[in-house]
């Protein structure tokens, strides 16, 4: 009859009482959320707190329908919102900053392209190739080619393996879309600084129906990169805003929304030095990248009145993410007109990253907090990028990159297309 | 069992002579046995020729006496001998004898006497009513429970006991006993039918005589019944010990037969008395249209539509409102009766808001319902089944008592939760039950202006899950406990009322 209460008939001088104990969820064992969920619901009622009837309906289930009900209510969905958030960051800083983007004031090093001002710097056997293929060389950037200009698309998608027995988080997918435009100045032979805007935007669920979110986003960014000989330093900045929202549905139906405005901040500094060889270029590479994702505190609204809104407290997550790994590039020539190099790349990263935890309130239950964990990001993953660059003797350049992120219960795919032209 | 073996069965009655038997450390002359006026309420039966008392008779209303049946009858012819008495003061032949009765068998033995006057100047104790019409009949009063014994028949001790010849001095004599069994019995007519047992035990020697295997002590007051006694009343007390009742708060459960000899002597130590029990009677004394006894017409009327009572005319203050048959009756103004009866199961009576019923000398719901949502106006309400519902207030002159031996207290309305308000004391026996409702933030509640002493069951109602921690389902004003004995106070309380649960849906 009362499978979640205990109760016991209490006196004093002049009256009887019954008293009810709330043991939501203690019949049965309970992931870590719905556990985390039914306690503080538990502590609430215990300590003399008056339970809405929304919340009063919850105690007459039991086994699976009760476990379900309190991951409806957790809220985890809102604990997605940092991964496409760190993710397109991400993106962002790669974009402005990856050395594969050839052409940012000749990344690399002229010399791996051909089109560096050190034209004698040339290796024999590219300078042999255009001789043998082109009419003439193309011309090459003087340092009078101050500018270029560039445009980028960007998309990529996660899925990050929760953990439904023993922690009650759930399969995230994420994903992330954007276009971005750059221009970039060339202070010095070598040295390049440059900005970027963007607009994107993130968009991530969870398994079983529990809801999710999206963002439309603006980014803007400054890099810069400086070479000396096959060493280079490289970093950039970049700051988005997000229109976030939040959607799902609770326990009973209760449809529950949110919208607030999140940043992040970060920035990435990376360096490498290239060894050229028989089969292309070989250039190991060391960087750093830091992002914060700031949310406000912010409130669910409760669409049809169900009465299982959350509060969420305004909260900093981090992500340093330390890279070490090689990058790869070959040079092919097509035709006189153009010129083809295949890239790759090969990482280790290691993030330190905040754990995707949220300490919500239910709006109707003053007081009663609660912690929801969202799936465990990677720790460690393998970073890989594959990617063609073709360079016409116009000064346009078109790049296209597929990289995957690998790690144990976390997977990204992710894809860049850009255009350059440099004047 | 007891009865079935070599033992002598003697009547105790029928010649015209008297009373109790008391134990030998109590003299039969003593104050406390000699009835002087505590039961002004029993009444000696006299032969109009002879105006010589021959049985005892308890006024059971104002115009009708119960009694014996084997009084109007010759012991050795077994012949009727008697057909007018002299009872009260009054001259009757108005006499119905229970059906089935066969001269001298122990069951049935039980007839009822119409006055041609009412009594309305001397206390009565309420009658122990079957629970008619649906539902368990038989709700006998425990072994143990201690009673009364009360009559007019021939006296002496346990050691010397009278004979059936004597001695008698027309005394009312009280004696007090505990019930030691309620065994089946028959007749050539009655197949099977349940007595009231008790066994006059020598207090000096408890356990000389206890073939029931008592654990309770015999009395200070322990006695047996002799001739003349027969027709008497034995007498409980709801809640329990004999002294927390006054004479209208006894409940008369048993009309005297005799005994049975078990012991050395004819009515001495070690005899045991039997005692036809009323419950099981009263659906026929409700059909015999006694006067004063008006009893509610099948359906559903309103209190003062003649056709809802039997014989047309509505109740007064000196007579019984008795609802038995199905259906219902609603007050629709202020009334007043000398006691209201409920035994059917199917039978209520509806006392709206705002207006009252007064029932001077008791309340008797032994079945069916009783919804008090205005105000009810009796100084015993006396519960050993049935259903007591509603918002309103059980009032009495200086406070009613409420007595709860095995009925239901559900306070509030079908429609609605309530609080029941109790002017006066609560009594809940061991099979009494509260039922109370829990609706979110709200329940149902009994408040009670005096003390409540509880016993019994704690039945919640849960209409939709909890919301807060704690529900107030019962206040008193007096306190908890109290009323009745520290020994009771003190073991009811640290388990006091269990608790069980009921599905919302059978709500009642």
């Amino acid at each position: 009859m009362l499978p979640n209460f205990s109760e016991a008939v209490a006196y004093d001088a002049n009256n009887v009482f019954l008293n009810f104990t709330a043991a939501l969820g203690l019949s049965g064992v309970l992931p870590t959320n719905a556990s985390n969920v039914a306690t503080s619901i538990n502590n609430f009622f215990n300590s003399g707190g008056t339970l809405t009837p929304s919340f009063g309906n919850l105690f007459s289930l039991t086994g699976g329908n009760l476990s379900n009900a309190l991951s409806q209510l957790s809220g985890e969905a809102a604990t997605g919102a940092q991964q496409p958030a760190f993710q397109l960051t991400n993106q962002f800083l790669g974009i402005m900053l990856d050395p594969f983007v050839d052409g940012r004031g000749q990344a690399l090093g002229g010399s791996a392209i051909g089109f560096a001002p050190e034209r004698q710097e040339l290796r024999d056997d590219v300078a042999l190739a255009y001789a043998k293929i082109l009419k003439e060389p193309p011309k090459p950037p003087s340092f009078e080619q101050r500018w270029s200009v560039w445009g980028a698309g960007y998309g990529g998608s996660n899925r990050t393996t929760g953990d439904t027995i023993a922690v009650g988080s759930h399969d995230l997918a994420a994903s992330t879309a954007g276009g971005t435009a750059g221009l970039d100045y060339r202070l010095a032979p070598g040295t390049v600084v440059g900005f970027a805007l963007a607009g994107g935007g993130t968009n991530w669920s969870l398994a079983q129906g529990l809801g999710g979110g999206k963002s439309d986003a603006f980014q803007a960014g400054v890099y810069g990169t400086a070479r000396s000989g096959p060493a280079y330093l490289a970093a950039a900045l970049a700051f988005t805003n997000h229109w976030m929202s939040t959607d799902r549905l609770a326990f009973a139906g209760d449809h529950l929304s949110a919208s607030f405005n999140a940043q992040s901040y970060g920035g990435r500094v990376e360096s490498g030095y290239r060894f050229a060889t028989f089969y292309g270029g070989l250039t190991p590479y060391a960087a750093i990248q830091s992002q914060t994702f700031h949310t406000p505190s912010y409130s669910e609204t409760d669409l049809n009145g169900g009465g299982f809104a959350l509060g969420f407290n305004s909260r900093n997550a981090t992500d340093t993410r330390s890279e070490l790994g090689g990058r790869f590039d070959r040079l092919l020539l097509l035709n006189p007109e153009a010129a083809l190099t295949l890239r790759a790349r090969v990482a280790w990263a290691h993030d330190w990253i905040s754990d995707p935890s949220l300490a919500p309130v239910f709006q109707t239950l003053p007081g009663a907090t609660f912690i929801v964990n969202g799936a465990t990001p990677a720790k460690n993953s393998a970073l890989t990028s594959a990617g063609a660059e073709l360079r016409l003797a116009n000064g346009v350049v078109l790049l296209a990159k597929f990289d995957g992120e690998f790690a144990s219960h976390s997977s990204t795919y992710a894809g860049t297309g850009t255009v350059r032209y440099t004047w | 069992m007891l009865l079935a073996g070599s033992a002598a069965f003697v009547l105790a009655s029928v010649a015209p002579a008297s009373a109790i038997v008391i134990n030998d450390a109590f003299s039969p002359f003593s104050p406390s046995v000699v009835d002087v006026n505590q039961f002004p309420n029993v009444l000696s039966l006299n032969s109009i020729t002879t105006e010589d008392l021959f049985c005892t008779g308890t006024l059971i209303s104002p115009r009708v006496v119960v009694t014996a049946a084997h009084c109007f009858f010759d012991p050795t012819t077994k012949q009727r001998v008697v057909n007018t008495v002299s009872v009260g003061g009054q001259t009757t032949s108005n006499i119905s004898l229970a059906p089935g009765y066969v001269p001298l068998d122990i069951p049935a033995d039980l007839a009822v006497i119409a006055l041609p006057n009412a009594i309305t100047n001397v206390p009565r104790s309420a009658l122990q009513l079957g629970q008619l019409g649906g539902g368990p009949k038989e709700t006998p009063v425990p072994n143990e429970t201690p009673i009364y014994i009360v009559g007019y028949g021939n006296y002496g001790t346990g050691t010397n006991p009278p004979t059936p010849d004597g001695p008698n001095d027309g005394q009312r004599r009280k004696a007090q006993t505990n019930i030691g069994g309620y065994s089946p019995q028959s007749s050539p007519t009655i197949e099977s039918q349940n007595v009231y047992l008790s066994q006059f035990r020598d207090p000096a020697n408890p356990n000389r005589f206890n073939d029931f295997n008592l654990s309770t002590p015999p009395p200070m007051l322990q006695g047996g019944v002799a001739s003349g006694d027969s027709g008497g009343p034995t007498f409980y007390c709801p809640a329990g010990p004999l002294d927390k009742c006054t004479t209208p708060q006894l409940v008369q459960i048993g009309v005297t037969f005799g005994v049975l000899q078990f012991g050395p002597k004819l009515f001495g130590y070690g005899d045991v008395g039997v005692w036809n029990p009323t419950a099981l009677f009263a659906d026929w004394i409700s059909s015999l249209g006694l006067p004063g006894m008006l009893v509610a017409s099948a359906g559903i009327y309103n209190w003062s539509d003649p056709q809802a009572w039997g014989n047309g005319a509505i109740p007064g203050s000196q007579d019984v409102a008795w609802l038995v048959k199905q259906g219902s009756i609603t007050l629709d103004t202020n009334a007043q009766v000398d006691s209201l009866w409920i035994s059917g199961g199917q039978s209520q009576f509806v006392i709206p808001t705002s207006l009252g019923l007064a029932a001077t000398t008791n309340t008797n719901l032994a079945n069916g319902r009783l919804v008090v949502n205005g105000i009810l106006d009796t100084p015993f309400l006396y519960m050993s089944g049935g259903v007591l519902n509603g918002a309103g207030m059980i009032t009495g002159p200086g406070g009613t008592w409420v007595a709860n031996v095995g009925g239901v207290v559900a306070p509030g309305t079908a429609s609605a939760l309530g609080t029941l308000t109790i002017q006066g004391n609560y009594f809940q026996g061991p099979s009494g039950e509260l039922q109370v409702r829990l609706a979110g933030i709200g329940n149902d509640r009994l408040t009670v202006t005096g003390q409540a002493t509880l016993g019994g069951t704690l039945v919640t109602v849960l209409m939709s899950s909890p919301l807060t921690r704690q529900y107030t389902v019962l206040h008193a004003d007096g306190g908890l406990g109290g009323l009745l004995s520290a020994a009771l106070h003190s073991t009811c309380c640290p388990t006091f009322l269990k608790l069980s649960h009921m599905m919302p849906t059978t709500f009642s």
